[in-house]
């Protein structure tokens, strides 16, 4: 039975979020672990206020997030009309009969509105001709650098940010170190600015319980955060069933550790000639091999919700290295359409029933340099 | 390490010496007049210089040294004799008639014609550090003269914007000769040796077996370079000469005498580090390559740069009728961006440059464009379809060129991203999908720019299918630089709604007070 009495604790903060959009106060940070339900939370905070006759802006970090929002407002809230600010050169796409797709500033409503666009979009708009907006909504907002924020200072007076502070930091191509002493340090990820200055008028709110990671993975990712949470799901609910095997196969022996837990590590030797560089053929077979394994045992996933059987588009792989990514596509052959592969800071805020993470570690608690140049395991 | 940088490596040590990186050098040649030699020593233990050699590269250096560089009034005094060479080579505005200097201010286009070639030449990066560490010394001068604090706050305002430019990426300003020489040629040495300017130049001795060059290198390296000096130098030969310098306090002639003995001593220091900085930048003026011919924008930006954070301030900083406290604000704070504005500025600058110099210059030279290829941050393969795309009730969609490349090479790229055609740059396209069937990935791509022959007069319209169907093609990724020049400029809007969080303006009314509905969460629910 999933934890119910935490849903208590949910409602609490969801509550205690709609409060401050009521009371239009100014700034809040919504810190969420992995899946506990930020955009369920920020899709009600946007329609209490549109209800309350508010000109809502929402920044997502990319195209893909704004578009999800969007599908998420017309699913869940189908009487509020968003409109989707994208780029011109971007196709519009039909993301619900309550979504307009606007390209042009000047196509951007008069009066109560819900607009959602990227960051990007919202930081270079020339907004001098339309009313302000009255609160922008930031998803995703531990993705944001501080020098990006500080755009959309022109958009409205009032922010809500929600993010995940366990994501992974912007990526800063250039050296920072000049600005490490800043007082607001342009490459550092806007909400952390924010709670570091003790000034502002902030509200701080956590989500408690993550529906998406299963209780023994919870309690592993725990330490990257700074507040407690909990998983949905009891210990040992989630598991990955797999019928006897007709034939003995090498990856059978980790993918039966997933019948009593949620986490499996399957390593693979260094070959005698040293590491691959960056792309690992082997490595990358290797993931593939357990993926096709999988749907090959036709393996069911218990959740709370019950059993089905593990189809490919329930299962996701992830590596570091983009160039790593394609190869393991290659060998994923067939599947790769439908089995997605991508990197862990693309992967943030997706979900998938089992995932293949391939790590460069080699299975060491405290990796030393040398363990990162010369390990590898899926 | 890439694999290309292990290849050249291994081919660097095959044939016994240090080989050309690239088709072209990244900077432009510049003439004597345009450049400055500049050296380092230092005591150890102190974070000030000791000794400067400074001079243009067609004339022997001067040499300053300090008898005592732990005394406040001896060091100042000998910074501001050596000043003068560095803050004309910056074109300090103080320098120049008051005329001239008020036209270079209005006009700015002739200042940075002037300066815009203009190189500083330091042996290596630990005189960088000496740049940094003059800036915190004297840009905040205020124990003299009045006319002497301001020279040596000049100085180290100077010191201060050259250090500074010198972490601007691509920046083609301040070079680190070390740095330069390993940019330009592949060493057949392992990293930590490659720190070592005399021992890169032994490498680069012509006429020389692998073995002889090694030799020479690992004995040059005996000899330090940075601006610590060897301990057993400064113990044997230093150190009883200061010692009886300050006994020798209360006899000036005798004092005198010491101090000639310890410039002495350090001069030979001194202009080992000038020498072989000036031998670096010898041997890179006489490599038979070009430079790149895509720098122009690359120096434009660092003659922008020039005017704009450092002889601007410097200029307008020189009005009489400024007060201190409105002169403070033209001082940059030798620490860090102290404003947060003006910290995420520089942030988008440095970010600005950094696409800039690699958008431009992976197209003047063709081992940066395989490099880059390499890194798979880019495609080569065959076109074998160009169409247009059908879309209802338009009468021409876009146009989508279909490219077949091996599986076999890297790809970073993922849909959605702009590549730009290597020999034809203008030509841009955005990625359509990626999908991979055995051994080809095939590559659809929308164009989006530079499709016509108005926009690019010599290559076949984009949608020539003729022309273009059977041909192979490199796409690079295209750098975003433009969106990020726009950012620079609109993070200085303070103007806005939010201003009071971004930007520190004033908080904003609270709201007024209202009255909370008793249960939100089934109104949202309503709402569903």
């Amino acid at each position: 039975m999933p934890q119910t009495h935490l849903a208590e604790g949910r409602n609490q903060v969801l509550t205690a979020l709609l409060e401050h959009v009521e009371r239009a106060d100014a700034l809040l940070v919504l810190k969420a672990p992995p899946g506990s339900g930020k955009t369920f939370v920020t899709t009600r905070a946007v329609a209490l206020a549109m209800h309350r006759k508010r000109r809502v802006a929402v920044a997502a970090q990319t195209n893909a997030q704004a578009d999800d929002f969007c599908r998420r407002m017309a699913a869940e809230f189908p009487r509020i009309p968003v409109h989707r600010w994208a780029s011109a050169q971007r196709g519009a796409l039909q993301l619900g009969d309550s979504v307009t797709w606007i390209t042009r500033t000047a196509d951007l409503p008069a009066g109560p509105c819900v607009v959602v666009a990227t960051s990007a979009k919202w930081a270079v708009a020339d907004l001098d001709a339309h009313d302000p907006f009255d609160v922008l909504f930031i998803d995703e907002a531990w993705q944001m650098c501080w020098a990006d924020f500080m755009l959309l200072g022109t958009v409205a007076p009032r922010f809500v940010l929600v993010g995940d502070p366990g994501q992974i930091a912007p990526v800063v191509p250039i050296d920072v170190s000049r600005w490490q002493t800043s007082r607001r340090p342009p490459h550092v990820p806007a909400p952390e600015v924010i709670l570091r200055d003790r000034t502002l008028p902030v509200r701080v709110i956590e989500l408690p319980v993550s529906t998406r990671l299963p209780h023994d993975t919870c309690a592993m990712v725990q330490s990257f955060y700074d507040f407690a949470f909990e998983s949905w799901s009891a210990p040992g609910e989630r598991r990955v069933l797999l019928p006897p095997a007709a034939t003995a196969h090498p990856v059978d022996d980790a993918l039966a550790l997933l019948t009593t837990g949620s986490v499996a590590l399957m390593t693979l030797a260094t070959p005698p000639g040293g590491p691959p560089m960056e792309e690992d053929v082997a490595l990358a077979q290797a993931a593939a091999e357990v993926v096709r394994r999988l749907l090959d045992r036709q393996a069911r996933v218990v959740t709370e919700e019950g059993e089905t059987t593990l189809r490919p588009e329930d299962i996701g792989v992830s590596a570091t290295h983009r160039v790593m990514n394609t190869r393991i596509t290659d060998a994923l052959g067939a599947l790769a359409p439908k089995v997605r592969v991508d990197t862990p800071e693309r992967w943030q805020g997706l979900e998938r029933k089992v995932m293949v993470a391939v790590h460069p570690l080699s299975g060491v608690t405290q990796p030393t340099p040398f363990d990162l140049s010369t390990g590898r395991s899926a | 390490m890439s694999r290309h940088d292990v290849f050249e490596r291994l081919r660097a040590w095959d044939e016994g010496g240090a080989i050309p990186n690239g088709h072209t050098l990244p900077w432009l040649r510049a003439t004597a007049a345009d450049r400055l030699v500049l050296a380092f020593v230092r005591m150890g233990g102190e974070s000030s210089p000791w000794g400067i050699a400074i001079g243009r590269p067609d004339a022997p250096p001067e040499f300053f040294t300090c008898a005592e560089p732990r005394n406040a009034d001896l060091h100042a005094a000998f910074v501001l004799a050596a000043a003068d060479a560095l803050l004309r080579h910056v074109e300090h505005p103080s320098l120049l008639p008051d005329d001239e200097r008020l036209m270079l201010l209005a006009m700015e286009a002739p200042l940075r014609a002037r300066v815009r070639l203009r190189q500083l030449w330091v042996p290596g990066p630990s005189h960088l550090d000496m740049l940094h560490f003059l800036d915190f010394r004297y840009t905040h001068a205020n124990t003299g003269e009045p006319k002497v604090v301001r020279r040596l706050q000049a100085f180290g305002r100077a010191c201060g914007w050259l250090f500074r430019e010198s972490t601007r990426p691509g920046q083609v300003r301040v070079f680190d000769a070390t740095a330069r020489l390993r940019r330009a040629y592949t060493f057949p040495a392992e990293p930590a040796r490659q720190s070592h300017l005399g021992y890169l130049l032994a490498w680069l001795v012509p006429g020389r077996t692998r073995d002889e060059r090694l030799a020479d290198a690992r004995e040059r390296e005996g000899l330090p370079v940075s601006v610590t000096m060897s301990p057993a130098y400064e113990r044997a030969v230093l150190e009883p000469l200061v010692t009886r310098y300050n006994a020798a306090r209360d006899d000036a002639p005798a004092q005198a005498a010491v101090a000639r003995e310890i410039h002495d001593a350090l001069v030979p220091e001194l202009r080992r580090r000038w020498e072989l900085t000036a031998q670096a930048m010898s041997i890179l003026d006489a490599d038979t390559r070009e430079s790149n011919p895509h720098l122009d924008a690359v120096i434009d930006l660092g003659s922008a740069e020039c005017f704009h954070e450092y002889w601007k301030n410097e200029a307008k900083g020189l009005d009489p009728s400024l007060s201190d406290e409105q002169r403070r604000y033209l001082v940059h704070d030798p620490e860090t961006d102290y404003a947060p504005a003006r910290a995420a500025r520089r942030y988008f600058a440095h970010l600005h440059a950094a696409e800039l110099a690699a958008g431009e210059l992976v197209h003047g030279d063709a081992t940066l464009a395989e490099q880059s290829l390499d890194a798979g941050n880019g495609f080569r393969g065959t076109i074998r379809a160009v169409e247009r795309e059908a879309i209802a009730g338009k009468k021409s969609g876009p146009i989508l060129w279909t490219i077949e490349c091996s599986a076999d090479d890297s790809l970073r790229l993922r849909e959605e991203t702009s590549v730009c055609l290597v020999g034809a740059r203008k030509r841009i396209g955005r990625i359509r999908s990626l999908v991979t069937v055995g051994a080809v990935r095939t590559v659809v791509l929308q164009m989006t720019d530079g499709l016509t022959r108005r926009a690019l007069p010599d290559v076949p319209e984009a949608a020539d299918v003729a022309a273009h169907v059977g041909t192979t093609v490199t796409f690079l990724e295209q750098a975003a630089a433009g969106f990020t020049q726009m950012k620079i400029f609109r993070v200085g809007h303070t103007d806005g709604p939010g201003a009071w969080l971004t930007h520190a303006a004033p908080l904003p009314e609270p709201s007024p007070p209202v009255r909370i509905q008793a249960n939100l969460l089934e109104l949202v629910k309503s709402l569903q």
